[in-house]
């Protein structure tokens, strides 16, 4: 399992940026983000190089920001890869709250973020049905 | 029509009956309210020293905190048996202020405001629609029986449901609405999205606002939507000094006619707290005469207004008050619903996921006020999906709604998005300019 840094940003013009901003000016490295359209605010979720400094870093800006841990699980690059991803959990009766993708570097193999009401669970089935899941964001440079 | 002959009593009858009435108010609250007692007592004044009219000014104010510190009967004079009814209204913090009824206050209430309906052109004639929200708000209560009492029929609605309010004035030829002046112009606009004109389809010619002021912005709107022959006015009440029932405009529409039988309008400095000279502006203070339940004297309103003497072409000789121009204190009212900020602040301090600093908006949308609180997020364990993030917006608006009554809109930002403040914090901005 690897680290997750949620921030909360409001929604205006900027808002994002004044984020992505102070991490550059850290030289923090984005490996994936996600972030859709709600009305109001949104939750900016990434895996960033040094969570916990990505969270002492915004959080002196004033950002609400949380760690948590998700799963990162590599897929084939091949015709058909999510799909036998999300037969697997499906089959196991997981249901997913969001997901998100991301890939390793220098192998170019995409990598599948993932939050499930109980990752360890999750994270245990897809361990047994020969899935790799990554448990360094190292990983994701590899 | 002027429903009881002491409207039309020279200012020497007048005055004769509040000195007589004033005099037995002071003994009475003395013997029977202790904490204003101690209030006399503690600048030294006995009833006894009351001999003229203006010995009213010697005698202490008394203040919306006084109920907040005496809740929830303290101010009352009577053992609850003798109460026949119970009302509450906003208070600055999460109690409500409470107020009390005997048979007797009752009968006086009734009366007053069947006055205020008279002034405003009702009749028995009238079919009287009430769109004042019921329960323990005055307004509602106080209109019916006002109106009951001229041998107007009544159609106590309620508020809200305006597509219902719509079928009642068409099916039962509602002559008379009571409503907040701003639901009023809600009604008529949906009336006329309806393609109906108000002055042709519906009967509709006496309006007795309420609840909040009408501007005179509002009152000319009124005439556009509703039409010419819509007489508009509106009245003046708070629950702690009965409720509606203190004041009203006459036909003349030229300040509201104040009951002065029954209550004293003094105009302060609320600074200071000095009585200003006839005519200026200030707030206003009013003592209830006769009231058995919970005797006021020199309820601080916060309500600024002027006061008229110069006798009015209705024939009515009671002093009129202007029509308000605003509060000397934070109070804002909301759909007809008197809102402290404090009130606000107290559900958000209990709410830890929120910080303590907030901002409320008030606006108007569709005629109807709209309040926005904005707070910010401190706790980041909500982070983890958007449904936790709604289920706090849905519990601050409930809790909101518990103790207001008011639905808000809640808007959520980041710690440190607000203002801050070195003096007084300014919390609270009105939008609603001409109440248009």
């Amino acid at each position: 399992m690897i680290k997750q840094v949620a921030v909360f940003v409001e929604n205006k013009p900027g808002s994002l940026r004044d984020v992505t901003a102070a991490l550059h000016e850290k030289k923090v490295n984005i490996h994936a983000f996600a972030c859709f359209d709600t009305p109001e605010f949104c939750i900016f979720r990434m895996i960033a190089d040094k969570p916990k400094e990505v969270k002492s870093v915004l959080t002196a800006k004033g950002c609400v920001t949380k760690i948590c841990d998700v799963i990162a699980v590599e897929l084939e690059d091949e015709l058909g890869g999510l799909d036998g991803l999300l037969d697997t959990l499906a089959d196991s009766n997981i249901s997913i709250n969001y997901t998100y993708t991301s890939f390793r570097r220098k192998h170019q193999i995409p990598v599948v973020i993932l939050y499930t009401e109980d990752i360890f669970e999750s994270e245990s089935i897809l361990k047994r049905k020969g899935f790799h899941i990554l448990t360094d964001i190292e990983e994701l440079n590899g | 029509m002027i429903w009881a002959k002491e409207e039309t009593y020279s200012r020497e009858e007048i005055e004769c009956i509040q000195l007589r009435k004033l005099k037995e108010t002071v003994s009475y609250i003395y013997e029977k309210v202790e904490p204003y007692r101690r209030k006399m007592d503690a600048v030294g004044i006995k009833p006894a020293d009351i001999q003229k009219l203006s010995d009213l000014q010697k005698l202490p104010f008394t203040n919306k905190s006084d109920f907040r510190d005496n809740y929830p009967m303290g101010l009352f004079a009577v053992p609850k048996k003798e109460l026949v009814r119970f009302h509450a209204s906003s208070g600055t913090t999460g109690k409500p202020t409470v107020v009390g009824y005997t048979r007797n206050d009752m009968r006086v209430w009734t009366n007053n405001v069947s006055r205020i309906a008279c002034m405003g052109g009702a009749s028995s004639e009238d079919i009287a629609q009430i769109a004042f929200g019921y329960g323990t708000f005055t307004g509602a209560q106080g209109l019916h029986a006002g109106l009951e009492n001229i041998g107007a029929s009544v159609i106590p609605t309620s508020s809200g449901n305006t597509k219902k309010q719509i079928m009642f004035m068409q099916d039962l030829g509602t002559t008379l609405l009571v409503a907040t002046p701003s639901y009023a112009l809600h009604v008529g606009e949906v009336i006329r999205s309806m393609g109906l004109d108000p002055k042709e389809d519906l009967k509709i010619h006496i309006g007795l606002f309420g609840g909040e002021g009408m501007t005179e912005p509002m009152r000319d709107e009124m005439h556009r939507i509703w039409g010419d022959q819509f007489l508009c006015t509106q009245n003046y009440g708070m629950s702690e000094l009965c409720g509606p029932g203190v004041a009203g405009e006459c036909e003349q529409l030229n300040g509201m006619h104040i009951n002065e039988d029954w209550f004293i309008p003094e105009i302060i400095d609320p600074e200071t707290g000095e009585v200003l000279p006839p005519g200026s502006k200030g707030e206003l203070v009013v003592t209830c005469l006769g009231k058995e339940a919970l005797p006021l004297i020199r309820y601080r309103t916060k309500d600024l207004s002027r006061l008229m003497y110069e006798p009015c072409a209705c024939g009515r000789t009671t002093c009129r008050m202007e029509n308000l121009s605003g509060r000397s204190d934070d109070m804002l009212v909301i759909r007809g619903v008197n809102v402290f900020p404090t009130q606000v602040e107290e559900v958000l301090l209990k709410i830890p996921e929120i910080g303590p600093h907030y901002e409320i908006v008030v606006e108007r949308k569709n005629r109807l006020d709209v309040m926005t609180i904005t707070v910010e997020l401190v706790d980041d364990r909500l982070l983890d999906s958007y449904s936790k993030l709604r289920e706090l917006e849905s519990r601050v608006r409930k809790n909101l709604k518990a103790l207001l009554g008011l639905d808000a809109v809640l808007k959520i930002v980041g710690p440190m998005s607000l203002q801050r403040f070195e003096g007084k914090a300014k919390r609270v901005t009105d939008l609603r300019g001409d109440g248009l």
